[in-house]
């Protein structure tokens, strides 16, 4: 059965299709790579998936529950993580308190045991202390885990956000950009860990810009053009596939292109 | 020191120094056990260097507009939202409570709490549908709420006695009525030392982490499962319970309250004690209403310049702490040591 199920959306702002009947799948344990020139929807799809933007029509599910149109926090609830493309981190807290804040999902937030510190609420504090360390040690920041985020450069900010959703222990994780602004070596280290997480069984929906990076670590690959589904299929499918070719380049060359090519330009 | 161990192994060479964990941690552990103890020994010691009872009266004033604060600094600092009514909040606790004990002769130490949470469910009512709207929508309710309140209490005589307020009944617990400022003072004393540490307590957990995350970025709060509206609305009826807690001890202390304590300018006060001690910061509203409450009592002596001078100490400590005074000092300090 299908993890994410995305049915006949469609969103407009005033007179344009952002969004336009688009349908996909994403199969868990697969990792999903969302592409598509600048303006073809992703942001529109990505806040659409996250209960950001309310869709005009169309429905999505989550692990078979319907989330369409609910608040952001059900679809996390519902097993939904995701980073952002420019940071939102929480800046008034340590990089632990930030991974730490990832587990409120697997809280106790009572008042009471809360307000007298009660020893059972100590215990778990100390248990999520220890697991969002361990999160923090994997995701390679294992040198900052007491500093507080605004001392921390940003490619470290971009993998700390990846710490904060996997705390949640989420069902799909939704990546948004990871890589944007990062140098070549932050790029490589980003790829890595991915590609750890898809070891691991964790499905994962990537929305990128690097095409080094999604022909990489990517199992399915899903082009958008003007808000609809260009292409769909493996990273070597999508890029022997004609239209995503004219796409991304423009028709005369179509002849000529190869992956690479094809990869700098949309890389461009 | 052995924490200087762990600072030496960095991966970025050239970052900020990171604070060592364990060091962190105890640090953060001894200025809050620290700091309460300090506050304990300050508010033990009090009663006997004050020469007479006006000194009383002026501490006990400072610790309940101290405990309203810490309250009001969870909804303001925390949550990022406004309150304009909580004057309100504060004048209905004492009102409900004085007009349930007097009118129908309730016992006060039912009608406190009585007031209290007919005061929460007001809140509530108020702060669910405003706290649904992203911005500023619950200073403007409240704002309303504490003028209609202020309105009220003013002209239903029958029942506030009007303009000219009227007579609260004691506090009476064993048989005996609760009166003489010594003993008020380490009633409220108490009540602020444990305020102080519920707060702090409550920061220090998942709850103060969510409140936290509000504050340091509402999308990014949503998406880890914070119910952001819902959390708000929390804060925002706990803040409005403790103003009434203070609003019900302020009346049956005082044995007489009147409409000036619902007044927009009280509210106004309130919100300005928060910012000035620092947002965000426990030990930043019990200096800011510490603060503010006592320079008044200072600047009577320059009689007709007092509100001149208590605007220009607010905008020269504004300037020069801009985050309020207890954080700017704070970030003084660790910058210091390093």
């Amino acid at each position: 059965m299908s993890l994410l199920v995305v049915e006949h959306l469609s969103k407009g702002f005033g007179g344009l299709r952002a969004i336009d009947d688009l349908s996909f799948e994403v199969q868990p344990g697969t990792v999903h790579a969302i592409i598509g020139p600048n303006g073809a929807g992703k942001t529109t799809l990505l806040n659409l998936m996250t209960g950001i933007y309310v869709p005009d029509s169309g429905r999505i599910r989550l692990a078979g529950q319907d989330l369409t149109g609910q608040p952001t926090h059900r679809w996390a609830a519902a097993g939904l993580g995701r980073t952002f493309q420019n940071l939102q981190v929480f800046f008034n807290m340590s990089a632990l308190d930030n991974v730490m804040t990832g587990r409120h999902l697997h809280e106790n937030t009572a008042l009471v045991p809360a307000i007298f510190r009660l020893p059972a609420m100590r215990r778990a504090e100390a248990l999520n202390r220890a697991q969002a360390r361990a999160l923090i040690e994997r995701v390679g920041l294992g040198a900052w885990i007491d500093a507080p985020a605004d001392a921390m450069p940003y490619g470290a900010l971009k993998r700390l956000e990846i710490a904060r959703a996997l705390a949640a222990e989420p069902k799909l994780l939704l990546l948004d950009e990871p890589a944007a602004g990062l140098n070549q070596t932050e790029a490589h280290e980003i790829d890595t860990l991915i590609r750890a997480l898809a070891r691991g069984g964790m499905t994962v929906v990537l929305v990128e810009h690097n095409m080094r990076l999604v022909m990489e670590v990517s199992d399915r690959v899903l082009v958008l053009e003007r808000g609809a589904r260009l292409a769909e299929g493996t990273p070597a499918e999508v890029a022997h596939d004609p239209r995503v070719i004219e796409a991304y380049l423009g028709a005369e060359t179509v002849a000529g292109a190869t992956t690479d090519t094809a990869a700098e330009a949309a890389h461009a | 020191m052995p924490a200087a161990a762990n600072v030496s192994e960095r991966a970025v060479p050239g970052a900020a120094p990171i604070p060592a964990s364990a060091g962190w941690t105890r640090r953060l552990a001894s200025a809050r056990t620290g700091g309460l103890g300090v506050l304990a020994l300050v508010l033990a010691t009090l009663p006997w260097v004050f020469p007479n009872n006006y000194f009383f009266e002026v501490a006990i004033l400072v610790a309940l507009n101290a405990i309203v604060c810490v309250g009001l600094n969870l909804l303001i600092g925390y949550a990022g939202q406004i309150s304009l009514g909580h004057a309100g909040f504060y004048a209905l606790g004492g009102y409900g409570s004085a007009i349930l004990a007097a009118r129908g002769d309730w016992p006060v130490w039912l009608s406190m709490p009585a007031a209290v949470a007919a005061v929460g469910a007001l809140a509530w009512l108020v702060g669910r549908p405003t706290l649904r709207l992203k911005g500023h929508y619950l200073a403007m309710a409240t704002l309303g709420l504490g003028v209609i309140v202020s309105i009220v209490l003013s002209n239903e005589d029958r029942w506030t006695g009007g303009p000219d307020g009227m007579a609260v009944p004691p506090l009476v617990l064993f048989g005996r009525a609760v009166q003489g400022e010594p003993l008020w003072y380490g009633i409220v004393g108490v009540g602020l030392w444990l305020t102080v540490w519920f707060a702090l307590n409550l920061i220090d957990s998942p709850i103060g982490r969510a409140l936290r995350a509000l504050h340091g970025s509402e999308v990014a709060a949503e998406t880890v499962g914070i119910a952001s509206a819902q959390w708000k609305l929390r804060v925002f009826v706990q803040s409005a319970l403790i103003a009434a807690t203070a609003g019900a001890l302020t009346a049956h202390y005082a044995g007489f309250i009147t409409p000036a304590k619902a007044s927009f300018l009280h509210s106004v006060e309130l919100v300005i004690m928060v910012v000035f001690g620092g947002m965000a910061s426990i030990w930043g509203a019990v200096v800011g209403a510490a603060v503010l409450t006592l320079l008044p009592q200072f600047l009577t002596v320059l009689k007709d310049y007092e509100m001149m001078a208590f605007g220009a100490i607010l905008i020269v400590t504004m300037v020069f702490f801009p985050r309020g005074i207890v954080p700017t000092l704070q970030r003084l300090l660790s910058r210091s040591r390093r």
